[in-house]
């Protein structure tokens, strides 16, 4: 495969879509878990959002 | 598994990847990120299996098997094949993880290579999507507990791909070469990155049972065999 042009490590679309699926995710399972474990309250509810806000924006930065 | 001099270019593609990789990327936050949100999904659904009939556990076997084919499937006509709609796949495998590991050279050297080991966390989330809607089938049909253990064993089996694919490519064997069943895939996969076979042989990156049904493994020998074969190299097909 000499000469075949340099591919690029991910098309930055991939991560910023991927980053919502992932956030969305993370938060569907802290709510699941939350409710499962009878903590869910709006702060539990509130650091929910925080983390998977926090994981999409991570994978979109590292273009993940 | 002798090791040998990387070819330069090797060499210069793993220095090019490494230049483009993010700087906000980290390997074991990668790592961490994956494990978590598999071992949640595990755990939530786990909690949610109540006192099964014996048939319901026989959705394990099946969705051993059937993940199995997948991984194979997957790997032989998604991930070595141009496939419109799912080139980025392609692309990160066969244009990049191929380059960047080669049978010569099979074993990354920092955390930060684990950018081309490890999937991105939203492969994960694909899958177990991928597991609802025949799980909710399962649930509909009056084997609810079926269902969630059909979920539990998949997300299973993708950690276990994830953790397997990890020691085909660590530097240091001198454990994973002691591990049955981890010292086999390893050597099935670092086969499987000699550019000459790649595109036809061992593509089971956990257990190489479908390389073995379907005839695709560089081993001429039965399935214990080839489960249980270790770094032996007694049952190597000539190239």
């Amino acid at each position: 495969m000499m000469g075949m042009p340099q591919e690029r490590i991910e098309p930055n679309y991939a991560s910023l879509i991927g980053g919502i699926v992932v956030g969305i995710a993370v938060v569907g399972l802290w709510f699941a878990i939350a409710r499962e474990l009878d903590m869910l309250s709006p702060i539990v509810m509130a650091a929910g959002v925080v983390l998977a806000v926090a994981t999409a924006s991570w994978i979109r930065l590292a273009n993940l | 598994m002798a090791t040998a001099r990387m070819t330069q270019r090797q060499q210069l593609f793993r220095t090019d990847f490494r230049a483009k990789v993010a700087k906000a990327y980290n390997g074991w936050l990668h790592v961490t990120l994956i494990a978590a949100i598999g071992l949640a999904a595990i755990w939530y659904c786990a909690r949610q299996v109540t006192h099964p009939a014996w048939y319901e556990w026989l959705v394990v076997p099946v969705a051993f098997a059937i993940s199995n084919v997948f991984e194979w499937w997957i790997h032989k006509y998604v991930m070595h094949r141009p496939v419109r709609g799912l080139m980025g796949i392609y692309r990160r495998h066969t244009l990049a993880h191929h380059q960047f590991f080669t049978d010569v050279e099979p074993t990354f050297d920092t955390a930060r290579d684990f950018r081309i080991v490890f999937f991105p966390p939203y492969a994960l989330v694909a899958f177990i999507v991928l597991s609802i809607p025949p799980a909710a089938i399962l649930n509909a049909v009056g084997f609810g507990n079926a269902g969630w253990l059909l979920l539990v064993t998949n997300v299973a089996l993708y950690l276990n791909y994830e953790l397997f694919h990890f020691c085909c490519h660590v530097k240091d064997d001198s454990l994973v070469r002691r591990i049955p069943l981890v010292n086999s895939i390893r050597r099935h996969h670092i086969a499987h990155h000699d550019p000459v076979i790649m595109m036809t042989r061992n593509f089971n990156l956990t257990y190489p049972v479908a390389d073995w049904f379907f005839d695709t493994s560089d081993l001429k020998c039965g399935l214990v065999s080839h489960v249980f074969n270790g770094y032996s190299d007694r049952h190597v097909r000539l190239k």
